[in-house]
């Protein structure tokens, strides 16, 4: 049943064998045992309305394990979810018996107590610039939820996990290891049928790179998507030397560069540049690694490139040498991922035969396709800002802000969007992918191209809860829709006045804003009187007139206040 | 596009002290700016060379003829290194005549999002410049002066110094355009100047320019309202101009003869007249601008009564002595 086969996983000393239709990769070691299994889903694959799905399943499939001596874990990445133990060979195979068992019948019944682990893991995690580069790449889909956090808990009902289960979790999209020479006894994989799953799609919102964000205080990042390969790889090792020798060899700028390197599907991957500056340099790291990465465009140099190569192939002996053992893991994770495997001296010969000309013709695809985190805005070398604002506004029905009337709300047929004197904010109800509500009629819609639009209706001059509701609701699946609790009245927003802009209590807001109005009238009387009084006059003196105006300046006075009091207490916040 | 009347002199010439000036100057008048940039190619001081490219950019052609002048030279500009430093230089020149060289509170917002306009033009091209041809060190000189105007950080304008200065380790002129990124007025301080000054002295070879940037400093200060100048100040100042203007060793660029007027300039307006005539001597009858335009409304005569002055003052100490 078992057979060697290198040409597939190209890990001499790995056999494959098969356990109820699951690939098994097999290879003996002394001591311990260690077993996993590895399926193509993760957070990527989900959606915002489902983001979390994942990372819930895993969490019920491993609620019963409770096992003394073994190490046991799983973990959800973006492109798959692992689950791996080491102990005896009897605790491996149990460990294995119980997920897949789990897998194939969900515990659904401590779901509530789930997502609160869920969601107290994640408390304080913040997705930090890397998410924010993602969710500005990638939008809010993919590769880009890594930032949105895991939105779907608030909604998720147990029929939908275990639909998730049985539809990612299967045989087919499942790959297993264990460190023995045969499948050991009583191994029991059964899973539910599927099929392999595609790697996660890698969006793209950015319409156009290089692109840039600002507000990184303390260095400069780069995400750069790129055509999958030796060149792409070599390259990023190429741009860590260079940065290393430009940044901290020659100059005291840096006080860390970190290149990785992370293929995302086979045609893709991506290329995260983080540079820390050394403290009192912040304002010329991002200069100097513009410049280097501009430079390589052009002139990569021996020693870079004879660096960056001796890395790759000492990493690539590292695998060699590696007990096969070691490697089932990795094999694991190519096999699922679909990812090519060649022996290694094939590689090894395409690493040696990479050039320069190779590195430098990969480093203007970073290049083109760099997203740049920065301190400060980069128009000087070519990277425009990325967008902050949607392509286009919908047309509707108009509500213009209370305290800021050039901000309107627009609802429209086909969406949602607030209009601002800097630009629009839009998001259509086909392109909606969460939609949160609170009973008190606040909607917030997020597109998926990240794009957020938050109605709250206290804040637009003739906007209803109520007419809010009706006209988002019936528009979006409910499928997307979070149900948040109700807010407390205090979190409720209020339009802002001009005083409580500054932010002033409300109490002494009322006060100072009363007394304006008081001493604003009693002016406004003493001047009409004074005026009246000095009209009369020069037109006596100089005109010999005798004025009489009778009760047209009381009259003008009483006028004047009232314009005063409208226009300091306007009728909705009275 | 070429004229057949000599513009006049101006006063201040900026293409006297500049080896090959006349056919330069001539070049420029008649519009020929590929004959400019051949020209300047054959200079060899980097100082004369940064001379050459601001003295092409900023005052090439007759003034009535300037409006085309951009597009000539961006038609001159042949893809060397040269010439698209030549083009980026061009920028920066436009540029920074809409903003004027008035103090920030008194250039319109207007006239600033122009500058900077103009400013990223010539940053974009110069950066390319420096990617593809790393070792040419006058697309790094002007760079420290794109960074001040774009407002990219001391930090910046530094790094972008230590560049050029890992090529080419004594350029006065970038010496001088990085002192006034870190000059209060551009939101330094007088210590880090004073410390720049200092670093500059301290490093340099002997006959070569840096120690003179003590001049711009001292000059900055006073200008800046420190009117009584220390006598400490002068002596130093005396020790500089010996060390590098008047210095056996000394190489003659165009760098020279501002750092000349500048002498001439601080000597004078430090009431040391007597200090200040070898300056106007050795520029002869071909007076430099320097600083002389930030200290008078109208630096031509002031240059000229300074220089009298200056006259009269050895004049009258050969009287006692003889």
């Amino acid at each position: 049943m078992s057979a060697t086969v290198p040409d597939v996983v190209g890990f001499p000393g790995i056999t494959l064998a098969e356990s109820d239709g699951v690939p098994l990769l097999l290879a003996p070691r002394e001591g311990n045992t260690t077993g996993g299994i590895v399926f193509r889903v993760g957070s990527a694959h989900e959606t915002l309305a489902t983001s979390g799905i994942t990372h819930l399943v895993e969490h019920l499939a491993l609620r019963d394990q409770v096992l003394s001596e073994a190490h046991l874990n799983g973990h959800t990445h973006a492109d798959v979810t692992v689950f791996h133990v080491t102990g005896s060979a009897s605790d491996v195979v149990a460990y294995l018996n119980d997920v897949c068992a789990a897998l194939r019948d969900l515990p659904l019944d401590q779901l509530d107590t789930e997502k609160d682990i869920l969601r107290s893991e994640s408390d304080g995690r913040s997705p930090g610039f890397a998410g924010r580069l993602r969710l500005n790449r990638h939008g809010s889909r993919g590769h880009g939820l890594v930032a949105n956090g895991e939105r779907g808990l608030d909604r998720l009902t147990a029929d939908e996990a275990r639909a998730w289960s049985r539809t990612w979790f299967t045989r087919q999209n499942a790959v297993a290891w264990f460190t023995g020479d045969a499948v050991p006894d009583g191994l029991d994989l059964r899973l539910p049928e599927g099929r392999r799953m595609p790697a996660p799609e890698v969006t793209d919102v950015l319409g156009g790179t290089p692109a840039l964000l600002t507000g990184l205080r303390d260095g400069v990042a780069l995400d750069a998507v790129v055509p999958r390969g030796d060149a792409a790889y070599v390259a990023s090792l190429v741009t860590r030397e260079a940065l290393h020798r430009e940044l901290r060899t020659d100059a005291d700028l840096a006080s860390s560069v970190d290149v990785g390197y992370e293929v995302l599907d086979p045609e893709h991957a991506r290329v995260l540049v983080v540079v820390q500056a050394v403290e009192g340099r912040e304002d010329a790291v991002a200069g100097g690694v513009v410049d280097a990465l501009g430079t390589l465009r052009f002139h990569v140099t021996d020693a870079d490139l004879a660096a960056a190569r001796a890395l790759a192939l000492e990493r690539l002996a590292e695998l060699t040498a590696a007990s096969p053992a070691d490697l089932l893991p990795t094999a694991a994770h190519r096999l699922v991922t679909g990812r090519r495997v060649e022996h290694h001296e094939r590689t090894r010969a395409r690493l040696e035969g990479m050039t320069a000309d190779d590195v430098r013709a990969a480093v203007r695809d970073l290049w083109a396709s760099a997203l740049w985190y920065a301190p400060a805005p980069l128009d000087w070398a070519g990277v425009a800002a990325a967008p902050q604002w949607s392509r286009e506004a919908v047309h509707g029905r108009t509500f213009p802000r209370i305290d800021a009337p050039d901000v309107s709300l627009v609802l429209a047929a086909d969406g949602v969007g607030i209009v601002t004197p800097d630009g629009p904010l839009t998001v259509r109800f086909a392109d909606c992918v969460l939609l949160e509500t609170v009973p008190d009629g606040a909607r917030a819609l997020t597109g998926a191209d990240g794009f957020r639009v938050t109605i709250e209706p206290t804040l637009f001059r003739g906007l209803t809860a109520a007419e809010v509701a009706a006209h988002v609701d019936p528009n979006v699946p409910t499928e997307v829709v979070v149900r948040l609790p109700a807010r407390a009245p205090a979190d409720v927003p209020a339009p802002a006045t001009r005083s409580s802009r500054k932010g002033r209590g409300a109490a002494s807001r009322a006060l100072r804003s009363v007394g304006g109005t008081v001493g604003l009238v009693a002016a406004v009387w003493l001047a009409g009187l004074l005026l009246v009084g000095w009209i009369q006059q020069l037109a006596s003196e100089v005109l010999g007139l005798d004025l009489h105006l009778g009760l047209l300046p009381l009259l003008a006075c009483v006028w004047a206040t009232f314009a005063v009091i409208n226009k300091r207490h306007r009728r909705g916040e009275r | 596009m070429a004229t057949s009347q000599a513009a006049p002199r101006a006063f201040f010439d900026p293409w006297a002290h500049l080896p090959g000036g006349p056919a330069l100057r001539a070049a420029c008048e008649a519009g020929d700016i590929p004959a400019a940039l051949s020209l300047t190619r054959a200079l060899s001081a980097h100082d004369d060379v940064a001379s050459a490219l601001w003295n092409i950019a900023e005052h090439g052609l007759h003034p009535d003829q300037r409006a085309g002048y951009t597009l000539a030279v961006e038609a001159a500009d042949d893809g060397t290194p040269l010439g698209r430093t030549l083009t980026g230089v061009r920028y920066v020149t436009v540029g920074w005549s809409i903003r004027t060289r008035q103090r920030a509170e008194h250039v319109s917002p207007a006239q600033f999002e122009q500058f900077f306009d103009w400013l990223r033009r010539a940053e974009r091209v110069l950066f390319d410049v420096c990617a593809e041809h790393p070792g040419f060190a006058p697309a790094w000189e002007v760079r420290i002066t794109t960074a001040r105007g774009l407002q990219l950080g001391h930090g910046e304008a530094r790094r972008r110094y230590d560049r050029l200065v890992a090529l080419e380790p004594a350029v006065f002129a970038a010496q001088r355009v990085f002192l006034q990124q870190i000059l209060p007025k551009w939101g330094g301080s007088w210590e880090e100047a004073s410390r720049f000054v200092e670093e500059c002295a301290s490093v340099a070879a002997p006959g070569s320019l840096g120690p003179a940037l003590v001049a711009d400093h001292a000059i900055e200060r006073w200008l800046d309202g420190e009117r009584s100048v220390p006598s400490a100040t002068v002596d130093r100042m005396r020790s500089a101009a010996a060390a590098t203007v008047l210095h056996p060793e000394h190489t003659w660029t165009a760098a020279t003869a501002v750092a000349h007027t500048n002498f001439a300039l601080f000597f004078s307006i430090a009431k040391h007249p007597a200090d200040a005539w070898p300056h106007f001597d050795a520029l002869d009858r071909s007076p430099v601008e320097g600083l002389w335009n930030y200290y008078a409304a109208r630096p031509a005569s002031a240059y000229d009564a300074a220089q009298r002055n200056a006259a009269a003052a050895v004049a009258r100490r050969r009287g006692r002595r003889s």
